[in-house]
């Protein structure tokens, strides 16, 4: 079957409404991972390349095709209950850095951990 | 303008992956992927009760800060993302609050939900928590 293209500013559902094409485009995420970081494996994904190990505690998210730049997209995530908490520092276009500490407040690897991002592609 | 009136977007190689140009007008992004499957705005205070609500069904309470809301329709595995933030809404609010991912299945997700200061940590029951789900549908 022939791929085909569809230009549309709107969707309309028959009872559920309708969406601005925009906010498809938009507001989508653009990426997604849920992994390990004692490994770190990737569990699922999407628009993930790697995910570095680059110390304990310390996560480096590298992703496949990038934002338009590094202020282009809004991050958030969540972990495991053993974790206390975590922060997100964008560092480029396609990478990211998740801190992760525990009750005591030392760096720890969470075991489930996830992240996502919205904003403009390149 | 253009208008689609439509109840269902089904790919045509595959059925479940339709892709869309992204801001860059170059950059493709995959629909199915990107959009958030689940989410919910609930108060955990008393009987927890959805304030809105999307692909979820009940919630079941385990005490003080303890939730496991249902998905209607489940997801393909357990490795889906959550994102969350809580509170009650109240602007001078310090302390510092926070929701852990507790256990995962296919069709539910546990939070435990607390609030934290210098002195201590405990579970609480916030006015406002909201949930966010990507991943893989079933």
């Amino acid at each position: 079957m022939a791929l085909g293209k569809i230009k549309a500013d709107t969707l309309e559902h028959s009872t559920s409404g309708s969406v601005d094409t925009k906010f498809v485009v938009e507001g989508s995420a653009k990426h997604w991972t849920r992994y390990d970081q004692t490994g770190p494996t990737i569990d699922s994904s999407l628009n993930t390349s790697s995910i570095e190990d680059t110390s304990t505690g310390k996560a480096t998210v590298n992703i496949s095709s990038a934002f338009s730049s590094v202020g282009a997209y809004s991050t958030s995530g969540s972990k495991n209950a053993t974790t206390y908490n975590f922060t997100i520092s964008p560092v480029s276009a396609s990478q990211y850095i998740m801190y992760n500490r525990n009750d005591a407040g030392s760096y720890d690897d969470p075991s489930k951990e996830s992240s996502q991002a919205v904003g403009d592609l390149a | 303008m253009s208008e689609i009136l439509v109840n269902k977007l089904t790919g045509t190689s595959t059925a479940g992956s339709i892709l869309v140009t992204g801001e860059g007008n170059s950059t493709t992004t995959n629909l199915q992927q990107g959009l958030a499957k689940a989410f919910a705005l609930w108060n955990s205070a008393g009987t927890p009760a959805y304030r809105d609500s999307f692909n979820m069904g009940s919630i079941t309470d385990h005490g003080t800060g303890d939730q496991t809301v249902a998905f209607t329709n489940s997801m393909a595995n357990a490795n889906f993302t959550t994102s969350g933030q809580v509170g009650n809404g109240n602007d001078g609010d310090t302390s510092n609050s926070q929701m852990r991912r507790g256990s995962s299945a296919t069709g539910s997700q546990r939070c435990t939900i607390q609030f934290a200061t210098s002195a201590s940590n405990a579970n609480f029951d916030y006015t406002y928590v909201g949930l966010v789900i990507h991943g893989d549908l079933a």
